[in-house]
């Protein structure tokens, strides 16, 4: 699989930069081309269409306000992102709780997380994708389950545990065991990644 | 250190799922205990490396330009021209802007392209262990109904690229980051895999070749450089013509 330079992540951040800046097109086009990314995964976390438009704007904000703090060479434009996306999600479920099961929503971000998507996105950022699904492909699928509910759907080890119909402890395990494995995989670099 | 947390607890932390006092406790354990400190990071790093499989979904129709709307000032009513663009307006606390970030110069000479110059290329290597000579350019997403197309430019916003006969195949606009006053240059025209020179004109008739940049099928093309002073942008085929130009 192509490597992913840090050359290539530039072109998303020269766009973060002209935001930050308040460039009107570098904005539009950095609004364009992650919206996809950023409400599919407030989606997945909060399983509520108002709710992940609220945390999805609000994650760009952020975003805008926090371009000062990005670094290109720790993690691409995309995964920066989507953590502020992650992390607001999951501030807005926990002061919304219950969140609705959303067992068929949850049954299709398995199907979904499982197969290399078809983006109409730059082809930085269906590496970056593919990528990411070949890693989650070489767990076992067990463990591909629990990260992927636990990661991309906001789970907690508990609704992963009701969901799955396992003990809390096997949750737990197959949820940190599989990040393990693919921290392993990240850091040994298989599949291409590009640290340097 | 003695009594670590339980490991589900650094999980939970790692997923984002623990508050209030648990938080707090298991923060004050981190700051002095580095095996804690490193089961954290392997798992935060994990948890991030995984986000970029998430499912695209396109949001509301809407949404970007509430997102817009949203930036303080809102992107759609800064002034589009002069190498003031971007920097607070008179009278706006310094604080209401977003902080420049550092690395602005770095991005924008990241995607200069060949022959930008001494300032472009060394903080290329230095800050991002080099990049090819012609960089790929940055490509748009998709558009929703009612939004505005991020392949063609916005109204009032930059000069329009036009080739001889007229036809506009992109913008040039001014823009301003630590680097000093840069130029945001958009095509959204032109047969891709077609290479031009961007030729910089300036008002004494002296000329900077700033980049060689081959077009990619994803639109816009979009590139940042420098901008020395530019009155002129010009972008000169292989067979020396120019293509297109803008006058700023």
């Amino acid at each position: 699989m192509p490597r992913l330079p840090r050359a290539d992540r530039a072109a998303d951040a020269a766009l973060l930069a002209g935001m930050a800046v308040g460039d009107p097109q570098a904005a539009s086009a950095f609004v364009h081309r992650f919206q996809g990314a950023v409400f599919g995964l407030a989606l997945s976390i909060t399983r509520d269409p108002g709710l992940a438009e609220d945390v999805s704007q609000e994650a760009m904000v952020k975003a805008w306000r926090a371009a000062g703090t990005y670094d290109v060479r720790r993690a691409s434009v995309l995964t920066w992102l989507l953590t502020i996306t992650r992390n607001t999600a999951i501030d807005a479920v926990r002061s919304r709780r219950p969140v609705p099961t959303g067992e068929e929503f949850l049954d299709q971000l398995l199907e979904d997380t499982s197969r290399a998507p078809d983006l109409a996105e730059s082809a930085v950022h269906r590496l970056e994708t593919e990528r990411a699904i070949a890693h989650l492909q070489r767990l076992s699928p067990e463990q591909a389950r629990a990260v992927v509910l636990a990661v991309i759907g906001g789970c907690t080890a508990a609704e992963v545990s009701a969901r799955e119909r396992i003990p809390l402890g096997t949750a737990k395990t197959r949820i940190r065991d599989g990040l393990r494995r693919l921290r392993t995989a990240y850091a040994a670099g298989e599949l291409g990644v590009d640290h340097g | 250190m003695a009594d670590h947390p339980h490991p589900d607890l650094v999980l939970d932390l790692s997923l984002g799922h623990l508050a209030g006092p648990q938080r707090d406790a298991l923060a004050d354990h981190l700051s002095g205990c580095l095996a804690c400190r490193a089961e954290l990071d392997e798992l935060s790093a994990a948890v991030e490396s995984t986000l970029a499989a998430v499912p695209r979904t396109e949001p509301p129709p809407g949404f970007a330009a509430s997102v817009l709307d949203r930036l303080d000032p809102p992107v759609h009513a800064i002034a589009p021209r002069g190498p003031e663009q971007g920097r607070p307006e008179q009278g706006r606390p310094e604080r209401q802007r977003p902080r420049v970030p550092a690395w602005v110069g770095m991005a924008a000479a990241a995607v200069l392209g060949l022959g930008v110059g001494t300032v472009g290329t060394l903080a290329l290597g230095e800050g991002l262990g080099g990049a090819p000579g012609t960089e790929v350019p940055a490509a748009g997403g998709g558009q929703r109904p009612g939004e505005p197309d991020p392949t063609q430019p916005l109204p009032a916003t930059g000069a329009t690229l036009t080739t001889e006969d007229g036809t506009a195949v992109g913008t040039v606009s001014r823009s301003y980051g630590e680097a000093g006053p840069m130029l945001v240059v958009e095509i959204t025209g032109g047969e891709p895999g077609r290479t031009y020179l961007c030729r910089l004109r300036m008002a004494d008739g002296a000329a900077e070749d700033v980049g060689r940049w081959n077009l990619s099928p994803e639109r816009p093309n979009s590139w940042v450089v420098v901008d020395p002073g530019a009155e002129v942008v010009e972008l000169v085929s292989d067979s020396g013509n120019v293509w297109s130009s803008a006058i700023l």
